[in-house]
């Protein structure tokens, strides 16, 4: 009979609803998602704010004054070249505080662990045996009570860590989405000045090629010279990813076009206009270069950030899972895509910085 | 920061630019124009990333408080079980009596 009523208040603790195992590895599987991809995020991020800090630093100082290869004054600190940015460091901090937050709701839903506190308990009614008669049923019956009462606890302590961890998880990772794109901002903004920059010193050196052009009468008859229409498509095919510039859209294609009153056309001059046309497509690349890294970081950080929101999202389904398992199969695959996706662009982004 | 503002910031920023590019993308503009132009842009660019520094800052400050508070419900979190915990140790203590006990027997026979 005492048997009979441990397992129905077994069963009765055991309708009180079950640990969501299938919402709480969806969330755990997301999180180490992001997670692994947060190291190649974290490099990119250090780098941004190193090359922001720089440039700042490069405003502040006036640039009369001499070149400073060591400091002038002793530091106040010992530098450490291999110190890690405090920015950089609580974003690390906070994925590891919700791994180990994650562990403690994984081992809080672990099955066996119940069960081990239920053969405890059995072991000890077992061992009490050997000087109190009691029955050999018994100590199982107990034992398997012990193991619902450890369940139901698991149950409790696993609602109340979800429902005061959560939120906190929810705004750390609301936190690093928001860097990502701040760090982006960062990116843009460095790129629109490089871009600008080097695409104001291309107009600067197309205009300095028309000049020399301009100072010079076509070559008589047949010449060993590159023929202007030449010159002319090659400039306009360098030039054309810089067509839409503002600016740059109204006046391209730049016209070549000889002065019939100017200097005879010489090797000499040959040789400065091949020299500003390779000056002029090199600076092209570069310009290229910037886009073309800048729109691979896009893409990274944009599949980053989905990662991210992935992982809210599954904690969402977490906190409100009931009976219902969430269909897990979508989101792995989603996961699959967006960690493919970072891994392309971060080559995409080193591979531009080396051409930059 | 709101939403708005972060859209009238992007917009002014825009609005700047362009007016730097059409005098730095220029062919007749004069070359001290050109460089106070890029004085400007450099200067543009400087301020933005210094406030994208700052809001990171701030962000870091909030995110070593949350670390902390998550860090609070992990160590709130009871794993273990302090049942398990007190059966190992009286189930010992039972062996260690039931060893002393048969001794204690076999001395008194």
């Amino acid at each position: 009979m005492t048997r009979l009523y441990l397992v129905l208040l077994a069963l009765l603790l055991a309708g009180c609803g079950e640990i969501p195992k299938d919402a709480l590895t969806g969330y755990t599987e997301s999180f180490r998602a992001a997670h692994d991809a947060s190291d190649a995020f974290l490099v990119q991020f250090g780098q941004t704010k190193q090359e922001a800090e720089s440039f700042i630093q490069a405003r502040e100082e006036p640039s009369n004054l001499p070149f400073k290869p060591y400091p002038d004054v002793l530091p106040a600190h010992v530098p450490n070249g291999d110190a890690i940015d405090p920015d950089v460091e609580a974003m690390r901090l906070g994925f590891e505080v919700i791994s180990r937050y994650n562990a403690a709701l994984v081992a809080l839903a672990d099955d066996k662990a119940p069960e081990a506190v239920g053969a405890s308990v059995s072991g000890l009614i077992a061992a009490l045996g050997d000087f109190v008669p009691v029955a050999g049923t018994v100590a199982g019956a107990v034992g398997s009570f012990a193991t619902e009462l450890e369940r139901a606890r698991r149950r409790g302590e696993f609602r109340q860590a979800l429902d005061s961890g959560a939120p906190t998880v929810r705004e750390i990772l609301t936190l690093i989405a928001a860097n990502v794109e701040t760090d982006y901002d960062s990116n843009v903004k460095l790129a629109d000045n490089a871009r600008t920059l080097i695409a104001s010193e291309i107009v600067d050196r197309v205009t300095e090629l028309q000049g020399v052009f301009s100072t010079c009468a076509a070559p008589a008859g047949a010449s060993t010279f590159t023929a202007l229409d030449d010159r002319q498509a090659a400039l306009d095919g360098v030039l054309e990813p810089l067509s839409k510039e503002l600016g740059i859209a109204t006046a391209y294609p730049y016209p070549l076009a000889f002065n019939p009153a100017g200097t005879p056309y010489t090797a000499e001059s040959e040789a400065v206009i091949t020299a500003l046309a390779l000056k002029i497509a090199e600076m092209v690349v570069q310009y290229e270069a910037i886009i073309a890294r800048v729109n691979a970081l896009a893409r990274s950080s944009a599949a980053y950030r989905q990662m991210l929101n992935v992982t809210q999202r599954s904690l969402t389904a977490l906190e409100q899972a009931d009976d219902a398992p969430p269909d897990l199969t979508q989101q792995a695959a989603e996961l699959l895509r967006l960690a493919f996706l970072i891994k392309t662009h971060v080559e995409e982004i080193r591979a531009a910085r080396v051409g930059a | 920061m709101t939403e708005t503002t972060t859209k009238a910031i992007k917009k002014s920023y825009d609005e700047a630019l362009a007016e730097l590019q059409g005098i730095l993308f220029s062919q007749t503009a004069a070359k001290a124009e050109k460089t106070v132009a890029k004085a400007a842009l450099n200067d543009l660019t400087a301020t933005m990333l210094a406030q994208n520094l700052r809001t990171v800052e701030g962000r870091t400050a909030l995110l070593s408080a949350l670390i902390v508070e998550l860090q609070q419900t992990i160590d709130s979190i009871k794993v273990d079980s302090k049942i398990a915990a007190v059966a190992d140790k009286l189930t010992g203590l039972v062996a260690k009596a039931k060893d002393l006990f048969t001794k204690e027997k076999k001395d008194l026979v």
